[in-house]
């Protein structure tokens, strides 16, 4: 047993903290909430966007024999991780599943137009085949849904419609940095493929969005602290005052719970995923989870585990750093209300929090 | 990353799980908190019985009368006897769960093998005397005193909250060998509670139970050899005691947690059943518990895996106490609230792994005071981790 990242996978993370900071800097993230046309995007978004790329991303998991880097999904979660502690916005992660949609050998066969998927375009996935709102619909080529009509888990579908035919018209997002716009009529979705395709692909975006909120969790903390040691009243930095302290710690405290839930769901998403072709080795892991007794609860309750407590972790962390900040804290320019705003505006992705406690009530008991 | 066990790991909980289901069925009730010499003999027998059978101190060394195994037998060791209602580690706490791991890491070798056996098969109960009534929070304020006279140390001076203290062997004892140093100023004792000048007053908690006490020292002659670690080092030797004490010590607790909250959806399913059907609020609020006792879960592998590196838990050992006590609370508040009128009457015993949620609810009040407050946790992970000013 061993839940800590080797050197190599921190090595990958440093990789991406260095792509971030030259990309995803606090002045080109304030760049970008205060406009995020498609003009400035091209010049602001694109070539981090392209920096990503170049680093694999969005092939982190596809086998080197296809192209891809040949990782796994505890690498995934590092760089999502890493990708939140930096809040870098856009459809990064919904274009990271299309690529699984495409490249993956699990999925191989799933659909049958993978013509419709290639690097140099973007996908943002919805909630529902009801959904109007439509998370960054400049930047994005197609739009996805993963789900069936009944949102029913056993009878999930993937639909999909190109965002060139859609009537929409732009809002002023809750999030500076998630642009939003409605469709003016009901979307005319295609049915890419049925079934098992669109669970895994929920799964995934479940680990990995949760990834995504320890991060910004653990970006807020560290905001947080930086500022209340810097920041003096009364003749002494406020980080020394209990009440100030303690704000601090109970961020910490969240961001440390949600991150070991994150890193054991993203280990069993592995398992499943890679270890379920049938080989020797993973006939063995089968057979051990069954001798674990109840250290071997299954994925679908370890990953909605980690989406509820990141989701909480980053939402408490994006307001304490905005407490922390006080009145400095209320205002455009600082940085603690992007985290908050990511956090709420990506909440609900791969389940909300009510949707993940009440699954794990039911499996509680059946 | 990885959370597997390993082939010798599997092959432990099986032979472990089929030891259990054979000694089990004949191991009776707990007498429970309330009738202390009794509790005593029911808690050291099974320690015995794990003793005798090669289940005492999983991951203490061989020498030592240890297994000589790793913390994840020892994790899995904890999973496996609370999962299928073993007894409770109960009086053995302190000798177990913190005074013996701090007797290995700093303890010499003639403590080492005079002491570590006898909490193994448990011949010995410790007590903890750390506390004072002026020195609580500000432990370190300590003012218990210890002065060198040929070779023993004179003591003189009270603790309180000392668990325990009513029946134990042995207390491990802070106190002041120097009165102008503040930390540097400490030192950690080991010390025989027959020895003349000791008064223990049992004091009575608000579950009803007696498990701590009062302990005066009058002129009370501790031999030199007794000493852990250097003379006024103890506060680095208390600091390894504490690691244990929040990092590990709770980890039955937590296992028990999980039974409790199973219980409790149970009894959720129960009511809703005779009224209809369940709240879905209350669903929720128990999902979210459960969400949250997965994560904590997670947390200890990630605890327990570093410290198969380095040997002592880390100060991530404060995070998970503060956030385990909050939960657990918070899990035992939904239970009043589901249990309605049935709140008003107890069935279980002071135990920490008990399924009466009633009784859970009030030794609660606990996790946020005991090993260090609440309050205190948060300085040390705000001050020890986050490097925030004192």
């Amino acid at each position: 047993m061993n839940l800590d990242p080797t050197d190599e996978q921190l090595a990958l993370v440093d990789s991406v903290r260095a792509v971030c900071a030259d990309y995803f800097s606090s002045e080109k993230l304030h760049q970008l909430a205060n406009d995020f046309s498609p003009e400035i995007a091209k010049e602001i978004y694109e070539p981090g966007w392209n920096a990503l790329l170049e680093l694999g991303l969005f092939s982190l998991v596809t086998a080197e024999d296809k192209g891809g880097v040949g990782l796994g999904f505890c690498e995934a979660a590092l760089v999502f991780e890493e990708l939140g502690r930096n809040i870098v916005p856009g459809p990064v992660l919904s274009t990271f599943l299309c690529g699984l949609l495409s490249k993956d050998d699990i999925l191989n066969g799933a659909i049958d137009d993978i013509a419709l998927f290639d690097d140099s375009r973007k996908y943002e996935i919805v909630a529902s085949i009801d959904s109007t709102a439509i998370s960054n619909p400049d930047l994005v080529d197609a739009v996805l849904v993963l789900d069936s009509p009944s949102s029913s888990l056993d009878n999930a579908s993937i639909y999909y419609c190109e965002t060139s035919g859609l009537k929409l018209t732009s809002q002023l997002p809750l999030d500076p940095l998630t642009p939003v716009a409605l469709a003016e009529e009901k979307i005319n979705w295609k049915k890419l493929a049925d079934g098992e395709a669109a669970l895994y692909l929920k799964k995934v975006g479940c680990v990995l969005t949760a990834a995504y909120q320890t991060g910004l969790a653990e970006g807020a903390l560290n905001l947080a602290v930086d500022y209340a040691k810097q920041r003096e009243q009364f003749n002494t930095p406020i980080g020394s005052f209990q009440a100030v302290k303690h704000i601090c710690a109970d961020m910490l405290t969240l961001v440390e719970v949600a991150r070991a839930a994150v890193y054991v769901s993203a280990v069993g998403l592995d398992e499943e995923c890679f270890d379920s072709v049938g080989s020797e080795a993973s006939k063995t892991t089968a057979d051990n989870k069954s001798n674990t007794s109840f250290s071997a609860i299954n994925l679908d309750d370890d990953l909605s585990a980690a989406k509820v407590m990141a989701g909480k972790a980053a939402e408490f962390c994006g307001e304490g750093c905005v407490q922390v900040h006080g009145g400095m804290g209320y205002t455009w320019e600082a940085d603690p209300h992007l985290y908050l705003k990511r956090a709420w505006s990506i909440s609900h992705r791969y389940g909300s929090a009510g949707y993940h406690s009440t699954s794990l009530a039911e499996t509680l008991a059946n | 990353m990885d959370i597997n066990y390993s082939e010798t790991e599997i092959e432990f909980r099986d032979k472990l799980i089929s030891w259990l289901d054979e000694v089990l069925p004949e191991i009776t009730e707990s007498p429970g908190n309330l009738n202390r010499v009794a509790l005593r003999e029911y808690d050291t027998a099974w320690q015995k019985k794990l003793f005798e059978a090669g289940y005492a101190g999983v991951n203490w060394p061989k020498e030592y009368g240890g297994q000589g195994l790793s913390p994840t037998e020892q994790l899995i060791f904890l999973e496996e006897t609370t999962r299928r209602g073993a007894p409770y580690v109960g009086m053995n706490f302190v000798g177990l769960l913190h005074a013996g791991p701090t007797i290995i890491a700093c303890g010499s070798d003639e403590q080492k093998a005079k002491y570590l056996p006898p909490i193994l098969s448990g011949y010995n109960i410790w007590c903890q005397g750390f506390s004072e009534p002026n020195a609580g929070s500000d432990l370190a304020s300590l003012s218990t005193k210890a002065h060198r006279d040929g070779d023993v140390y004179v003591v003189n001076g009270q603790k309180i909250w000392t668990s325990y203290g009513d029946t134990a062997d042995y207390c491990e004892l802070l106190v002041r060998t120097n009165p102008d140093e503040k930390h540097a100023g400490i030192s950690w004792l080991i010390c025989p509670m027959n020895l003349s000048g000791i008064d223990i007053r049992p004091i009575k908690s608000l579950t009803g139970s007696t498990e701590f006490c009062e302990v005066f020292f009058e002129d009370v002659k501790i031999p030199v050899e007794n000493l852990v670690g250097e003379e006024n080092a103890g506060w680095k030797v208390a600091m390894v005691t504490f690691s244990f004490e929040r990092g590990t010590a709770f980890i039955s607790e937590q296992i028990g947690a999980f039974y409790q909250l199973e219980e409790l959806a149970r009894l959720a399913n129960e009511l809703a059943a005779e009224s209809g059907t369940l709240d879905a609020g209350i669903k929720r609020e128990i999902g979210e518990l459960r969400a949250a006792f997965l994560a904590l879960w997670a947390l200890t592998k990630r605890n327990v895996s570093q410290a198969e590196k380095t040997g002592v838990p880390g100060p991530g050992g404060s995070v998970f106490k503060l956030y385990f006590g909050q939960v657990k609370k918070s899990m035992c508040d939904l239970a009043l609230r589901i249990l309605g009128e049935q709140a008003l009457y107890r069935e279980g015993k002071d135990e920490a792994t008990s399924l009466d949620l009633v009784t859970q609810r009030i030794y609660t009040l606990s996790l946020s005071i005991a090993a260090g407050t609440s309050q205190i946790q948060r300085n040390i992970i705000g001050e020890r981790i986050l490097g925030l000013p004192k």
